[in-house]
């Protein structure tokens, strides 16, 4: 809040900083979760293991922070014998 | 041998296909041989931008099926001999693109043009991953505005995960296009500004389009605003086509920085 702002009473911080603020914060928890290292061999490695056992469609990884616990999505689509 | 930018987003509406027809227009007024292609299968709407939507016959799925080659599926312009058009179908769904056929049918664009833009669907599924896959520059569309912005983030974070360039280890050129900028509300503080913008989503400035309600206009008379002298956008877009062209242009003012005046300097001091 600069002197003149203060002065002139415009107390309220403007929109296209808030804006700024938030995207910061809000972009950094979607990298933090989009960001598994090694993913594709990750990927790789659950598919062949799978594949000993069933057939695979397609296999879907996801990281999320629900509270303060870490979860990793996995959902796997077995492939349909009809 | 031509160089291939895909035109991408994260949020739909910001602006992709107007892009996409402006700097193809751009660039062959350049002297460039262009190709734009509507890679949104199943919701054509380049071909209505450009004013071409009566010349479609055959469109890129009748490629991808065998049903038509390359130069019978190609809608040369009217206004402008170097500039082509592969429109998307409007009926048949995202699945008959087939990565093979995909690339083939971009070495065939290379071969035969200097500047190739793919316009992309909005989002991350289908035909995104499709354009991204073969393109040597990505073209991200952002408006000044959060859900924008943070969608652009995501697209931006996969462009290398998706490209084969970047698999081959080399560099995919990721350049930022802010669209509809409001001079007014920039002025206020109330839109978010280019740095913050480039602060944030840490990408390569290309252009900056200022909001101009001639777009609407060129959108119902299928005439893009960069072929109206008059239009603000069509200018930006004249001078974003003359740098992806090479040639060095400074960046549109559009934001109108300096008349904030001798009170706005005065402040300036106290901050």
């Amino acid at each position: 809040m600069s002197f003149f702002d203060r002065f002139f009473g415009k107390e309220k911080k403007k929109s296209a900083g808030v804006a700024k603020d938030r995207l910061m914060i809000a972009i950094a928890a979607d990298r933090e979760n989009s960001r598994i290292p090694n993913l594709d061999q990750m990927r790789a490695e659950i598919i062949s293991v799978l594949e000993k056992y069933i057939s695979i469609d397609e296999i879907e990884i996801s990281k999320e922070r629900k509270g303060d616990m870490d979860m990793l999505e996995i959902e796997v689509v077995v492939k349909s014998t009809g | 041998m031509g160089i291939v930018f895909a035109v991408i987003s994260g949020k739909g509406g910001v602006g992709k296909t107007t892009t996409s027809a402006n700097l193809a227009i751009g660039t062959a007024m350049e002297g460039k041989k262009t190709v734009v292609v509507d890679f949104d299968i199943g919701q054509r709407n380049l071909d209505m931008i450009l004013g071409l939507e009566n010349r479609v016959v055959y469109d890129i799925t009748h490629i991808m099926d065998g049903e038509a080659n390359l130069s019978q599926a190609l809608i040369k312009d009217k206004k402008n001999e170097n500039l082509y058009f592969l429109a998307a179908s409007q009926t048949k769904d995202k699945s008959v693109l087939e990565r093979d056929k995909v690339k083939h049918l971009i070495d065939d664009l290379k071969e035969n043009f200097d500047y190739i833009f793919l316009d992309s669907p909005a989002g991350i599924e289908g035909g995104f991953e499709h354009t991204i896959h073969y393109a040597d520059n990505v073209i991200v569309v952002v408006n000044p505005e959060v859900s924008s912005i943070r969608d652009a983030d995501r697209v931006i974070g996969l462009v290398d995960a998706k490209s084969h360039k970047a698999k081959a280890g080399e560099t995919v050129g990721k350049f930022l296009l802010i669209n509809r900028i409001d001079p007014e509300l920039i002025e206020k503080n109330e839109m978010i500004a280019t740095d913050d913008i480039l602060d944030i989503l840490s990408v390569t400035l290309l252009g900056k389009v200022p909001e101009d309600k001639r777009v609407i206009d060129a959108s119902n008379t299928g005439k893009p605003v960069i072929l109206h002298k008059e239009s603000e956008a069509g200018k930006a877009y004249r001078r974003i086509s003359k740098r992806l062209c090479g040639e060095d242009v400074p960046f549109e003012d559009v934001e109108n920085a300096p008349s904030k005046g001798i009170m706005g300097k005065i402040k300036g001091l106290f901050k």
